[in-house]
C-alpha cells in the first residue's frame, strides 16, 4: 500500500507576472517556501463505520491504516471516473479528509449519497482550521526549528505539535517532495501565529503562481484540469493510490478491467512547447488526428521555459513526439517524461 | 411482537430461497429463521445487498414475513429493495442468493452490486 498522503492541494492559479512566477521558487527548491494551503477542503469524518466505508469507496487499501498514518485514495465513480483525489488521515477518534482546494461540498454530498445505515458523520471544518505546506529540501530543519517539541514524522504519517503555542499536526505527504511537510492548524488555533513561525524559522512565502509553476515542473495534477469525471486514475497516473487486492469499492469493476486488458487509452504527460505555447484545452493532433488536448501551461522559473501537461492518446506517448496544435498555425509540443524536475 | 406484513409483501422472498434461509438456521441451531437483509454504499456499482442470519427486529426494522422466513429490513434499507424478490440460484455456476431488484438500473459482474 502507498503510504504518501497526496490531496490534490493544488488551486490551478494562472501564471501572471515573472515576479509572481519567481516569488518563492528558488526558496522551494534550495531551502524551503511556504505555502498557503487554505483552501484545501478539510473534511472531519465520525464514526464506527468510517473507514470501512471510505474503503468501500475508493480506490485505496485503507482497512489497516492506524492512527498517526496518512494515505492517498481516489473516489471514483461506478464508472471509474475521478471524483476527487483525498488525504485521508487517521486520528484516534476520526478521519480527516483533505479535498482538492474548494471542493469539500461536492465530496460530502458523494460520500452522503452512499451513506445508508453507515455510523458515519461528516463535517466540513475548513474554515476553522488552517492548512500550510513546507516544500523544498530545507522544509524539515524548518519545521524542526519552529516546532516546541523537535519532532518531524515519519513518510505517510503525522505527529501533533505546538507551533507558536498554536496547536498543529505535522503531515509527512508525497506530492510536496520526499522532504515536504504539512502543517494543519488545528480549531482554536491561529493559522497567523503559525505562519510568522514558519517565516521566522526561515520559511519563504510561496506565491499561487510560483506553486503552480512548482506543480506542473513535479508533473502532479489539479482538480478541473487533469482530475475530474473525465478522467480515470489510472490515465492520470494515480496508480500509487490504487489496491488491485482490496476487493470491491465503487468503480472497482472498470478500472480492474483497464489495468487487465491494456485498456487505458490515454496518459498524464509532460508538453515542452516548440515556438508559442498552447493555451489550456487546446487540442493536439497527429497528420490530422486527435492526439490528445493540453490541460495546464506554466512559464517554469526551473527550465527558463513554458512547459504544459496535458493527456495524450498511448500511441502518442513516446517522450521526443511531436504533436500538432490544432488551429496553432506551425506550433508544436513536443512530448516529455514527468516529472519535468 | 412484530409488525410483519402477510400479504403482497414490499420485499419477497421465493420458497427455494427461504429454504436455503432454514437450512442456515437448522446448522446455525438457531429457530429464529430470520433474515437481515441491507444495503450499504459500495461494491462496484455503488450499492452493496449485505445479508446475514437474524433473531431480533430493531426498532427501525420493517418486518416481511413469507414461507416461514422473517426479512428484517432497516427502514433506510427498504428504499432501495421495494418490489425485490429474494431467490437463490444453486449448479455449478450458482451464485446462492440472488436479489431480483426492479430498483436496480445497472449491476456489476458479479451481481452484489447495483446502481439506482
Amino acid at each position: 500500500m502507498a503510504r504518501s498522503v497526496a490531496p490534490n492541494t493544488f488551486s490551478g492559479a494562472a501564471t501572471t507576472t515573472a515576479t509572481d512566477v519567481e516569488s518563492g521558487y528558488r526558496a522551494s527548491r534550495e531551502a524551503a517556501g511556504l505555502i498557503d494551503l487554505g483552501s484545501v477542503g478539510r473534511v472531519r469524518m465520525r464514526g464506527d463505520d468510517a473507514l470501512d466505508l471510505l474503503q468501500r469507496l475508493s480506490t485505496q487499501d485503507l482497512h489497516a491504516l492506524q492512527p498517526g498514518e496518512g494515505a492517498g485514495t481516489v473516489l471514483t465513480s461506478p464508472k471509474g471516473r475521478i471524483i476527487d483525489l483525498l488525504g485521508v488521515l487517521r486520528f484516534e477518534e476520526h478521519l480527516l479528509l483533505l479535498t482538492s482546494p474548494g471542493r469539500q461540498s461536492e465530496v460530502m454530498e458523494w460520500i452522503d449519497r452512499y451513506t445508508i445505515i453507515e455510523d458515519s458523520e461528516l463535517e466540513d471544518i475548513t474554515e476553522r482550521t488552517h492548512l500550510f505546506g513546507l516544500i523544498g529540501p530545507r522544509a524539515r530543519e524548518i519545521a524542526v526549528t519552529a516546532v516546541e517539541e523537535a519532532q518531524t514524522p515519519e513518510p505517510g504519517h503525522h505527529v501533533a505539535a505546538l507551533v507558536a503555542g498554536q496547536r498543529v499536526s505535522l503531515v509527512r505527504p508525497g506530492p510536496l517532495g520526499a522532504d515536504g511537510l504539512f502543517v494543519l492548524v488545528e480549531e482554536a488555533s491561529d493559522p497567523e501565529a503559525v505562519r510568522g513561525a514558519l517565516l521566522d524559522a526561515g520559511a519563504e512565502a510561496v506565491s499561487p503562481e510560483a506553486y503552480e509553476a512548482l506543480r506542473v515542473e513535479m508533473g502532479q495534477p489539479a482538480y478541473g484540469k487533469e482530475l475530474d469525471e473525465r478522467f480515470n486514475p489510472l490515465e492520470a497516473e494515480l496508480r500509487d493510490f490504487i489496491s488491485f487486492a482490496k476487493g470491491c469499492y465503487i468503480g472497482q469493476e472498470v478500472v480492474a478491467r483497464l489495468d487487465t486488458y491494456d485498456k487505458v487509452q490515454r496518459r498524464l504527460m509532460g508538453l515542452m512547447p516548440q515556438g508559442d505555447a498552447p493555451e489550456p484545452g487546446a487540442r493536439l493532433e497527429v497528420d490530422g488526428k486527435e492526439a490528445g488536448t493540453v490541460t495546464s501551461v506554466v512559464y517554469s522559473p526551473g527550465l527558463g521555459r513554458q512547459i504544459a501537461l496535458g493527456y495524450v492518446r498511448k500511441r502518442h506517448a513516446e517522450p521526443g513526439t511531436r504533436l500538432t496544435v490544432t488551429g496553432g498555425g506551425e506550433s508544436e509540443v513536443e512530448v516529455a517524461e514527468l516529472p519535468f524536475l | 411482537m412484530t409488525t410483519a406484513e402477510k400479504a403482497a409483501p414490499t420485499v419477497s422472498i421465493t420458497e427455494k430461497a427461504a429454504h436455503q434461509v432454514r437450512k442456515l438456521a437448522q446448522a446455525e441451531k438457531s429457530d429464529s429463521h430470520g433474515l437481515r437483509v441491507a444495503v450499504q454504499g459500495g461494491g462496484c456499482s455503488g450499492l452493496v445487498y449485505k445479508l446475514g442470519m437474524e433473531s431480533q427486529e430493531r426498532p427501525e426494522d420493517k418486518v416481511y414475513e413469507q414461507h416461514g422466513v422473517k426479512l428484517f429490513i432497516d427502514k433506510k434499507s427498504v428504499i432501495y429493495l421495494v418490489g425485490t424478490e429474494l431467490d437463490f440460484s444453486d449448479g455449478l455456476n450458482g451464485k446462492g442468493f440472488v436479489f431480483q431488484n426492479p430498483n436496480a438500473k445497472t449491476a456489476c459482474g458479479c451481481g452484489n452490486s447495483f446502481s439506482t
